[in-house]
């Protein structure tokens, strides 16, 4: 895994959030994810991502902290995660995929449309068998997210 | 008023096609299409002539005529409920041949009735075809003739003059209509030949088309796909009705924006004049490349596709590209697969060789250690402390001590590759941390886990191939003398020096559990710290008047609560002039007063973290955490740790731990 792949998805995280949401977080120490252990996050949106590397990019909110993101957004107040928090989130990593390709234009990488899991400790379907995942923490007034990376490097 | 004609039209088209069927040929139809309106042409007429008739009182030709009639319009219900042409035709000539001997026979106004009978071969001929429509008008002829010159027979004299004129002009009639008949069959047969020829090359360009292995197609001016494509194509795209579609918006999304962007510049070159076709054939970017067709769930497809593109020529100006276009997904794959099994296989046959060797309980153990000291930094990182010096101290720390476990059971392998990260880190210890670092040796982390996963999965292999009896077997042994036998083993080959190893007053069992790592880490960095800088290579010991060979004596004590551990060697000792000439070399005790400290003191360096004392950096000594990294993990287990030396005579640590 090479840190230049991961290092746009950090910057455009931080720039969408701020810019679109008014939330400014501070990054975290990194640490490695056991991909089997529970974990506090409620909802969790999967970018697949192909070419010099394989593998994806995570982003997983706490219900508090979407909630807070989706009404921003949408005006209204919400009390659990239902579409609109869903779609919100769809939208926030979107935009950050979208932000990050900007970044990873010198790469030959390719971006999937975003797909959503959410529930209490729910389950990722992580791509690659023995690959460790690398976590992220964004520290921000609502509480924390965080942004997962798993890559292999092609072997070329 | 157009919906008036066009109903006219269709009424018209309908009955006309009276009885025509899909088992008909070309040539069929259009024979019944002409039997059907001269028969509805001929009712017209008959119809007509047999009122004007009947009004004039000539009862007996209008009798006849609408009998002729009505017998015309049963051909033409009969023709198009049953569909028999042939019987049908046959109906209809019969009828027009007594229509027409007797409308001779009659004469009609001024004889006119003799330029209607001169149509007959023209039906004849055309309805029932060549062979009958000739007999057919043999007959008629020499009925014709009969009644024409033989007088007394017809109604009405007609006189010879006037009969050679009638029957003159029936021959020429005649003849036309041979010739006629006849060109039109011989075209009809060119066409229906050539047609046949076009039909069968279309099949066959058709079936190449259906079965090619290739995506074969054309491209206009506007880089859109033609109409004639392979179906191959059709399926690497994964996509029908690709007529039209623009080559680049299939490519869109699939490939790199870069890539794409060139594709069309270099399409758009193929219609440029003067272009060098060689050159086009060597900067085709779509060579090989990689499709990635992103699939529902954050998934992609990747296809390998290999494309050619060659200029179509006509006229002397461009107007097409031939483009094929081959999925060699599986041959890039294998290809690959292939090339990573070989970098796999080589690599851990190499770990295997060097496995098969240790105990396994040993390599067990190493695992265990590596993965607690992992998870160790892994917790420190998600604590709250933001030293990253600190952090990034302790993954120094945790990297060293797995390589020496390493090293230790001899996996060359994983310690290299635990070397040169231990040399990022070492580079980068002395600088300020940014955020960026922390991330980098995350990264770092996670590939040592990968390299311990796979140590797992071999030593694993190995275990179902060793009988359990034998694991027993070893296991029973002292682990912990065992590690250093290892060591001394290891080293004093590569140092050239000889040891004597005495554990006699050791006892492994008075060490707890949760000590063991801790005494097993102290006990190989003190062995390799003794054999890198304390003992001599016996041609010194020998002009020093000491054993050639050099004694290491390790043992162990349980006392007032406390797990005293010994180890003492017979080797160079500690000598405080040598200490402190290397520090006033190395940047961190600048600022300390080296002359005025004293030799107690000076002695207290070795254990600072950036002290050592070894010229060359190997992988066993001269990282000089090795001290440091004992002091810490006692103080940490609330332990002490004092050293006794005699320079020149020997260097004795002693470690006490809480029970």
């Amino acid at each position: 895994m090479d840190i230049k792949y991961i290092d746009p998805f950090i910057q455009a995280t931080v720039n969408v959030l701020d810019e679109f949401f008014n939330v400014k977080p501070e990054v975290q120490k990194p640490y490695l994810l056991d991909k089997d252990q529970e974990h506090q996050w409620d909802v969790s949106a999967i970018i697949g991502i192909a070419g010099e590397a394989k593998g994806a990019v995570v982003i997983s909110f706490p219900a508090e902290l979407a909630g807070i993101l989706t009404s921003r957004l949408t005006g209204k107040s919400v009390e659990e995660i239902d579409e609109d928090v869903i779609d919100t989130v769809g939208e926030v990593v979107n935009i950050v995929a979208g932000n990050a390709k900007k970044g990873l234009e010198e790469y030959r990488l390719m971006i999937s449309l975003p797909s959503i899991v959410s529930g209490k400790n729910h389950k990722i379907a992580w791509p690659g068998k023995n690959a460790p995942v690398i976590a992220i923490p964004f520290k921000t007034e609502f509480g924390i997210f965080n942004l997962s990376v798993i890559l292999e490097n092609i072997i070329v | 008023m157009a919906s008036f004609f066009n109903s006219i039209r269709r009424f018209w088209n309908s009955i006309t096609t009276s009885g025509v069927g899909d088992a008909l040929s070309m040539e069929q139809r259009r024979r019944v299409v002409f039997l059907n309106s001269i028969d509805l042409a001929g009712m017209i007429i008959l119809l007509a002539f047999s009122v004007v008739n009947y009004r004039d009182s000539k009862l007996l030709v209008a009798a006849s005529l609408l009998s002729a009639f009505c017998i015309l319009l049963f051909a033409l219900i009969y023709m198009r409920i049953k569909k028999r042409f042939i019987l049908a035709g046959y109906i209809v000539v019969i009828t027009i041949f007594f229509l027409f001997l007797f409308l001779l026979y009659t004469g009609g106004v001024e004889k006119s009735y003799s330029l209607w009978i001169q149509t007959f071969p023209l039906v004849a001929i055309f309805i029932l075809g060549l062979t009958p429509g000739l007999i057919a008008t043999g007959l008629y002829f020499i009925c014709i003739s009969c009644l024409v010159f033989i007088p007394q027979i017809a109604q009405v004299e007609y006189g010879f003059t006037f009969g050679v004129r009638v029957i003159g002009s029936f021959i020429l009639v005649f003849f036309f209509a041979l010739f006629y008949e006849n060109i039109r069959r011989q075209t009809q047969e060119t066409l229906e030949k050539l047609s046949a020829d076009l039909m069968a090359a279309k099949k066959q360009t058709d079936s190449i088309m259906t079965n090619v292995a290739e995506g074969i197609f054309l491209l206009d001016t506007s880089l859109n796909i033609g109409s004639e494509y392979s179906k191959e194509l059709e399926h690497i795209f994964g996509m029908k009705n690709l007529e039209n579609q623009s080559l680049l918006n299939l490519l869109e999304n699939k490939i790199d924006n870069k890539i794409l962007t060139a594709t069309k510049d270099y399409l758009d070159m193929f219609f440029k004049a003067d272009i060098n076709i060689q050159l086009l054939e060597e900067i085709n970017p779509l060579d090989r490349v990689e499709l990635h067709f992103i699939e529902s769930d954050f998934g992609f497809i990747t296809k390998h596709l290999e494309f050619t593109f060659a200029p179509i020529i006509r006229e002397e100006k461009k107007i097409n590209i031939l483009a094929t276009v081959k999925d060699i997904t599986e041959e890039v794959e294998l290809a690959n697969k292939l090339k990573a099994q070989e970098t796999r296989t080589k690599k851990q046959m190499e770990q295997l060789f060097q496995i098969i060797n240790v105990d396994p309980a040993m390599l067990n153990e190493f695992i265990l250690d590596a993965e607690s000291e992992l998870d160790n930094v892994n917790a420190l990182l998600k604590s709250d402390e933001k030293d990253y010096t600190f952090i990034v101290n302790s993954i120094y720390q945790s990297v060293h001590a797995i390589k020496g476990n390493a090293i230790l059971l001899g996996l060359s392998y994983t310690s290299k590759k635990l070397h040169s990260i231990e040399d990022e880190l070492s580079e980068v210890r002395e600088n300020r941390l940014s955020w960026n670092d922390l991330l980098k040796f995350t990264i770092r982390l996670s590939e040592i886990k990968n390299e311990i996963n796979d140590v797992k999965d071999l030593v694993e292999r190995v275990l179902t191939f060793q009988s359990s009896k034998e694991i027993k077997k070893i296991v029973q042994k002292d682990l912990l003398i065992n590690a250093v036998e290892r060591t001394v083993n290891i080293m004093s080959k590569e140092r050239g020096v000889e040891i004597n190893l005495v554990t006699d007053n050791f006892n492994s069992k008075a060490v707890m559990a949760k000590h063991r790592k801790v005494v097993k880490d102290i006990l190989i960095q003190l062995t390799r710290n003794s054999l890198s800088h304390g003992i001599e290579v016996p041609e010194a010991r020998s002009s020093l008047a000491k054993e050639k060979v050099g004694t290491i004596i390790i043992s162990s004590a349980v006392e007032d609560g406390k797990f005293t551990l010994s180890f003492k060697d017979d080797g160079r000792g500690l000598n405080a002039e040598t200490i402190k000439e290397k520090a006033k070399t190395i940047a961190a005790f600048k600022n300390m007063d080296l002359d005025s400290l004293p030799d107690q003191k000076l002695l207290g360096l070795i254990f600072h973290p950036r002290f050592s004392t070894a010229k060359k950096t190997t992988l066993s000594a001269g990282r000089g955490i090795g001290l440091n990294l004992i002091k810490s993990t006692v103080e940490k287990n609330g332990g002490s740790l004092r050293v006794r030396s005699a320079r020149g005579k020997y260097c004795e640590f002693i470690i006490t731990l809480p029970l």
